[in-house]
């Protein structure tokens, strides 16, 4: 499985770069910079044409735009399906449930996440591009979801934050046996709502309400950012992504939270100080946020922190001058930041073309 | 994808195992109490939709009516 997920990734690279280079190829012909000799254009040709055949019927790899564009329906559609089907499942237990006797029901608690965990694994060693896998691992995670809740209502079970702790390993699991993004997004939403459960716990409240601590998920946030430093996901597409990007989220959303109600924060000063105290750092991490990414070439990082940052400017905007600006005025100097931003972000960009920026 | 098999049923079956074992170790031994409820202490959820998916698994909500022998006294608890 890792064999063909380390291979599928690396040939769907190398046939865009035998698209790139064919198109390069017939520009600088048509600019009389360089033309193949008829041998060696042919000689080329065939191994192309060979190699992306090669590509086509190992790995299941996109050889043209059609086929690329049929790619992101079918990954649309088995997001959708995937969802469905979990829903589904849902009511399919709540419908039929009071048929059933206890031992039963216990029975198809258990039964259903570990046969379609079972399931999600074979699909995922049969198939090449793995979307039937995909959608058996989600709907297998929603069962044990299902599974651990239902026991916790059949059998009267305190309700407890290590539930989220199993779900997230499973989660994790899921998606890196199936190479499925969604799972670990849910994965990641668990283990960070549960270090927030649990730090919570530990400063006092009741777990449930972890949520009026939003200081909690700056623990999870630093440890998600750096995670794929020390681990590499060079057989996984698009994991560093999410992992950066949800890091991204779980420090913002809190910080935006925190400037705006300073009362629900850890520290003990007054609000308006904590309000302001989280402004800064919100603009300060976003800028930085922003500056980390065209230094690494992060461009998921780079787009967060101008949402956050562009966020974080129109809600101190919206505080300092909605009231007492006529609207037109108000909405007039929201454009004119934004002009402003454009200005700073041409500038940025054309120091970076100077420079000789990476490509 | 050996390990990934393992790991799965080890998450899967350990969870479950923990669980009904702390159910089981729950009830144990005697029952320190019984309560039987009638009709007059429960009722149905007040939510329609909950009334309709649950059209077969009928979930009755506890209501308790104690005596009003002293002044009701109503603490809340900052957590």
């Amino acid at each position: 499985m890792d064999e063909i997920k380390t291979s599928q990734a690396d040939a769907q690279h190398r046939v865009d770069q035998i698209h790139a280079f064919q198109q390069e190829l017939v520009a600088l012909d048509h600019a009389g910079v360089l033309a193949l000799e008829p041998e060696q254009a042919a000689r080329v040709e065939s191994f192309h044409t060979q190699l992306l055949q090669e590509f086509s019927t190992i790995y299941d790899v996109d050889t043209n735009v059609q086929a690329k564009q049929l790619t992101v329906g079918m990954k649309i559609a088995s997001l959708f399906g995937a969802l469905a089907m979990a829903v589904s499942i849902f009511f399919l237990f709540y419908q039929f449930w009071g048929h059933l006797g206890t031992t039963i029901q216990v029975s198809i608690l258990i039964a259903a996440p570990v046969s379609l965990f079972l399931l999600s694994l074979h699909l995922a060693q049969k198939e090449q591009s793995a979307y039937f896998s995909k959608i058996t691992a989600l709907v297998s995670l929603a069962c044990f979801v299902l599974n651990l809740s239902m026991f916790g209502q059949i059998f009267n079970i305190t309700p407890s934050p290590n539930a989220f702790a199993v779900w997230a390993a499973f989660s994790f699991l899921l998606a890196y046996a199936c190479n499925a993004r969604l799972l670990l997004v849910f994965g990641i939403l668990s283990i960070c709502s549960f270090i927030a459960m649990k730090v919570g716990t530990w400063s006092g409240m009741y777990w449930i309400s972890f949520g009026e601590r939003p200081e909690n998920f700056f623990i999870p946030s630093v440890i998600l950012f750096l995670l794929p430093q020390f681990i590499k996901h060079k057989h996984y597409s698009g994991f560093d992504v999410i992992y950066r990007v949800m890091a991204m989220l779980m420090v913002f959303l809190p910080i935006l939270i925190l400037s705006n109600w300073g009362q629900i924060s850890y520290l003990k000063w007054t609000s308006e100080i904590i309000e302001g105290l989280y402004q800064f750092i919100g603009f300060a991490l976003s800028a930085a946020a922003i500056w980390l990414g065209i230094r690494r070439n992060w461009g998921e990082v780079i787009n967060t922190g101008n949402v956050f940052f562009i966020l974080f400017l129109y809600t101190k905007l919206f505080d300092w001058w909605w009231d007492w600006m006529p609207k037109y005025v108000f909405f007039f100097v929201l454009g004119l930041t934004a002009l402003l931003a454009l200005l700073v972000f041409k500038r940025i960009r054309l120091s970076n073309l100077s420079t000789g920026g990476t490509p | 994808m050996k390990k990934y098999l393992i790991i799965g049923l080890v998450i899967l079956l350990g969870t479950n195992l923990v669980v009904l074992g702390g159910v089981a170790y729950n009830r144990m031994g005697e029952a320190t109490a019984h309560l039987t409820l009638t009709e007059r202490e429960l009722t149905l959820p007040y939510d329609a939709f909950k009334r309709r998916i649950q059209e077969f698994y009928l979930q009755l909500i506890g209501e308790l009516r104690l005596p009003l022998t002293s002044p009701i006294t109503r603490t809340t608890h900052r957590m």
